[in-house]
């Protein structure tokens, strides 16, 4: 049994959201499925829906913002992949015990989700996420 | 239509050693693994949900691959939409005057291919891929 279950969401790191949220649109087709903002990371976003997954247009609101630096040194690109895992206390588990680094655990709307050392990922900014039982059954 | 994420490309320096957390920790399958000449890469999918992830070692000094990694290091490369024409995505595309990079689809890893340019979609390097008929899931 796989760890992760599924892709939920690649993030990308745009300089200017509406304008990276048309580009998406008109370019691929995807729908926009819902539009947020998050002070305490500082960033506004949009979700993309693909399929049974999605993609994150997002944009730093304030310079802490670790995507900030990354906008200005590598330029907008990919910025965070973001897998679903059924129980993520599990999967922390699991990854500390092979002596992978983990991220303190964060709340969202609907879930809680872990950001990974790339160290462990071969460069990859990897995320776990774990949503409510409630959210995205089918 | 693109219709779903069939892939996301990660480029490492050794398959090998990418699989010790990919295929090891996270515990996803490698079903398909290969060396395409034309792109410098050894390519191994490995199955997550009804996508892939998709790991890359660079093999020739001069590809494209390995200029990622000499530049960037390590990370994510490429993402990958699955299509059930990928003639008629690209030709539409085109018209709509999206710079690419593969006029015409080709043979890869993950069927009948092309690839965009970054420019198309803010820094991020997109693929098209009608799969095989054989490598075609039921989900």
């Amino acid at each position: 049994m796989a760890l992760a279950k599924k892709i939920d969401h690649i993030a990308i790191a745009v300089k200017d959201l509406d304008t990276a949220v048309q580009t998406f649109t008109a370019t691929f087709g995807f729908p926009v499925a819902r539009r947020g903002q998050n002070a305490q990371l500082g960033l506004r976003n949009a979700f993309l829906q693909v399929g049974d997954a999605e993609l994150e247009l997002f944009t730093p609101t304030k310079p802490e913002n670790p995507a900030t630096k990354f906008l200005a040194e590598q330029g907008e690109g990919m910025y965070v992949l973001s897998l679903e895992v059924d129980d993520l206390d599990q999967a922390i588990n699991t990854l500390t015990a092979r002596g992978i680094k983990v991220g303190a655990i964060m709340p969202i709307p609907n879930g809680r989700l872990a950001f990974i050392s790339p160290k462990a990922t071969h460069g990859v900014l990897l995320q776990f996420i774990e949503w409510k039982r409630s959210h995205g059954q089918t | 239509m693109l219709k779903k994420i069939h892939h996301v490309g990660i480029v490492v320096r050794n398959l090998e050693e990418s699989y010790v957390f990919y295929r090891d920790t996270l515990g996803l399958p490698v079903h398909k693994v290969q060396t395409v000449e034309d792109q410098g890469v050894k390519a191994a999918l490995l199955t997550i949900g009804n996508s892939e992830i998709e790991l890359l070692e660079p093999i020739n000094a001069n590809g494209g691959v390995a200029k990622f990694l000499e530049k960037r290091g390590e990370g994510i490369h490429h993402i990958c939409f699955e299509t059930d024409d990928v003639a008629s995505e690209l030709q539409a595309t085109v018209a709509k005057g999206i710079p690419v990079i593969d006029k015409a689809p080709r043979k890869g890893l993950a069927g009948m291919i092309c690839f965009l340019h970054p420019k198309a979609s803010h820094g991020v390097l997109v693929e098209y891929a009608q799969p095989f008929p054989k490598d075609h899931k039921d989900h």
